[in-house]
């Protein structure tokens, strides 16, 4: 455990002294406060407005970093053979992989912090109050961002830089539509009412597709339950028991990938 | 030098072999059925061409990859046994850190790993700047430093857990004269202190001058070993120079096997078998010949490499 404090602190240093990190970080902090100077486009609307605003900030800002810490992590340390020595030392490889992750997380943990705490700020101020319902986003936000790191983390154990990023990303995307892939793969069931008349047989073809849509339906994160905006725009209360099963899905997701990681670290040569 | 012969085995292969995936289905031979062992308390030299597989042997030793084939221990244990790690330091080729840190963030760092309390790094942390003279670079980042400072912080870093067994790739490469003499001067203690050294190395005449024993690869394949002295002794010759020759002795001393030569005046007798020499001295002496000088001869190391190497055929440089 010792060790794996070690290099997740290092990793989190390393990660808060990259200038790209700073970068990103700051100009997310910027969009973010100055959400309600535009506010001014929807009047009367100003509230959701900077709260849309300001966690589509922390969504796109905090995937900028998260994908591109994630898949140079492992690849950096191998092209700059900082892993000959640490790994010459007593470290064993699953130890260096969770206390990549961990580093990870606190990076992810502590840049989400400091953009919702920015938020919560703003969006207290236009509304005049605290609204539970961004911090609860913002958690989600987090825990969002932080299975997208995973991925990015788990994939960079193999294959290269570019493919890792655009993996990450794409399985982010489908991930947040992950609930349209269902839809497609099984329409009866969701136009069942529109067609009750008949039921076209299914071709072959039609049935591979569906089987595909599925096994991505179930592989990729189920990132649209931890999209929560829709349910604070319309003033509807988000459930602490949403938040929960999202928290304890991440934690689950991220546990998976990180386990994966491990076994496809295990075997690689330095 | 320490009788070694008879010591504990350190680092044993058996019949190791190591071929790389190359893509597309095909491999690299990167090492064939390589043996040796090291054994406690000595420096053990392991030289060969680029590409021979050098950098390949010490990944196995430090389980950063796998063999094909073959079988290797440490202390006794698999490559892959976390405790050995405790016991070992290592210096890569051409070593790269963290950029971000310095010396001693660097050095705590690794200190941390092996879990020594914060007086304890701090105190090696300071014995050690010391020993490879960076203490004044301890606070530059080593995105700053030279190759040789690098190397420096890489020495530094081998020796953080005091190891018994020191793995050194081209150590002295980068590293100014003082600095490389001061490296030679360090390995020659920590062997006086019984500590095992294994090093990789191209500079032969270092090799010759402090290794007891050595291992020559070429093409993945071990081509010559033994101590320095195994390897040098087949080589030697006595040399004994003398004035006012006569015909008589020339032509004695030729039976006995030696070469004649002529020198500025002098007869230069080459002769293989050592025990001859005070037979030919006593030859000359008598014959009113004078002896200037007898010299023992042998050939470098770099002349037994360079010799093996071709015989063995080297990899053409086109
Ligand atoms: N990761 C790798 N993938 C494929 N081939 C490799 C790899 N590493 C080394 N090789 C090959 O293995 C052989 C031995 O390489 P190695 O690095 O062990 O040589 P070396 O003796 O250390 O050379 P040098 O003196 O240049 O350091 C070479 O033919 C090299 O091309
Ligand atoms: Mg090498």
């Amino acid at each position: 455990m010792r060790v794996v404090w070690v290099i997740a602190r290092n990793t989190f240093h390393e990660a808060i002294r990259r200038k790209f990190f700073w970068v990103i970080f700051l100009f997310a902090l910027v969009a973010i406060a100055s959400a309600n100077l535009f506010s001014g486009i929807a009047p009367g609307e100003e509230k959701k407005f900077v709260f849309d605003f300001g966690l589509g900030s922390i969504t796109l800002f905090g995937m900028l970093i998260v994908v591109f810490l994630g898949a140079t992590m492992i690849p950096s340390e191998v092209d700059r053979r900082t892993i000959f020595t640490i790994l010459s030392k007593p470290v064993r490889r699953w130890q260096f992989l969770i206390g990549k992750f961990l580093g990870l997380a606190l990076t992810t943990l502590v840049t989400v912090a400091c953009m919702g705490a920015l938020l919560i700020a703003v969006h207290s101020y236009i509304a005049k109050g605290l609204d539970i319902n961004v911090v609860k986003a913002v958690v989600l936000a987090f825990f969002q961002l932080l299975i997208v790191g995973a991925i990015a983390l788990a994939a960079s154990t193999r294959g290269s830089l570019a493919f890792n990023i655009v993996f990450a990303v794409l399985v982010y995307f489908v991930g947040a539509q992950s609930s349209s892939l269902l839809t497609l793969a099984e329409p009866e069931k969701h136009l069942a009412h529109a067609h009750t008349q008949h039921v076209e047989p299914v071709s072959w073809k039609a049935y591979v597709f569906r089987g595909v849509l599925k096994t991505i339906y179930w592989l990729v994160p189920h990132l649209d339950n931890f999209d929560v905006r829709q349910a604070i725009v319309t003033d509807s209360v988000v459930p602490w028991q949403t938040i929960f099963n999202c928290i304890l899905y991440g934690l689950l997701y991220c546990s998976v990938l990180v386990i994966v990681a491990i076994v496809l670290f295990q075997d690689q040569e330095f | 030098m320490s009788n070694t012969s008879a010591g504990e085995v350190v680092v044993e292969l058996r019949n190791v072999r190591k071929e790389y995936p190359t893509g597309w289905g095909g491999t690299i031979l990167a090492l064939d059925d390589v043996s040796f062992e090291v054994y406690r308390g000595e420096i053990f030299g392991l030289v060969g061409p680029n590409g021979s597989g050098k950098t390949t042997t010490l990944k196995l030793i430090l389980g950063l990859i796998f063999p094909t084939s073959g079988e290797i221990k440490v202390f006794d244990s698999s490559p892959f046994d976390i405790s050995v790690k405790n016991k070992i330091g290592f210096l890569p080729d051409g070593p790269y850190f963290y950029d971000f840190l310095n010396a001693d963030e660097l050095l705590d760092f690794y200190g941390r790993l092996f879990g020594y309390s914060k007086s304890e790094r701090k105190e090696r942390i300071e014995q050690l700047l010391d020993l490879v003279g960076m203490k004044r670079f301890r606070k530059m980042p080593l995105r700053n430093y030279s190759k040789g400072m690098m190397q420096r912080i890489g020495l530094a870093q081998a020796l953080i857990n005091d190891p018994d067994l020191l793995l050194l790739d081209e150590p002295t490469t980068g590293i100014d004269p003082i600095g490389a003499h001061d490296i030679k001067q360090l390995m020659l203690k920590l062997r006086e202190q019984g500590k095992t050294i294994f090093l990789c190395s191209h500079l032969l005449a270092d090799v010759q001058m402090i290794c007891d024993r050595v291992v020559i690869l070429n093409l993945g394949r071990v081509i010559r070993k033994g101590t320095v002295k195994e390897l040098l002794e087949p080589t030697a010759v006595t040399e004994i120079v003398a004035r006012e020759v006569s015909e008589e002795v020339f032509k004695y001393v030729s039976e006995l096997g030696a070469t004649v030569e002529r020198r500025d005046g002098d007869v230069v007798f080459r002769l293989l078998d050592h025990d001859r020499a005070p037979e030919v001295i006593e030859t000359i002496r008598s014959h009113n010949g004078h002896v200037v000088s007898i010299t023992r001869l042998t050939e470098t190391l770099e002349d037994v490499f360079i010799k093996a190497v071709k015989e063995a055929g080297a990899p053409q440089i086109t």
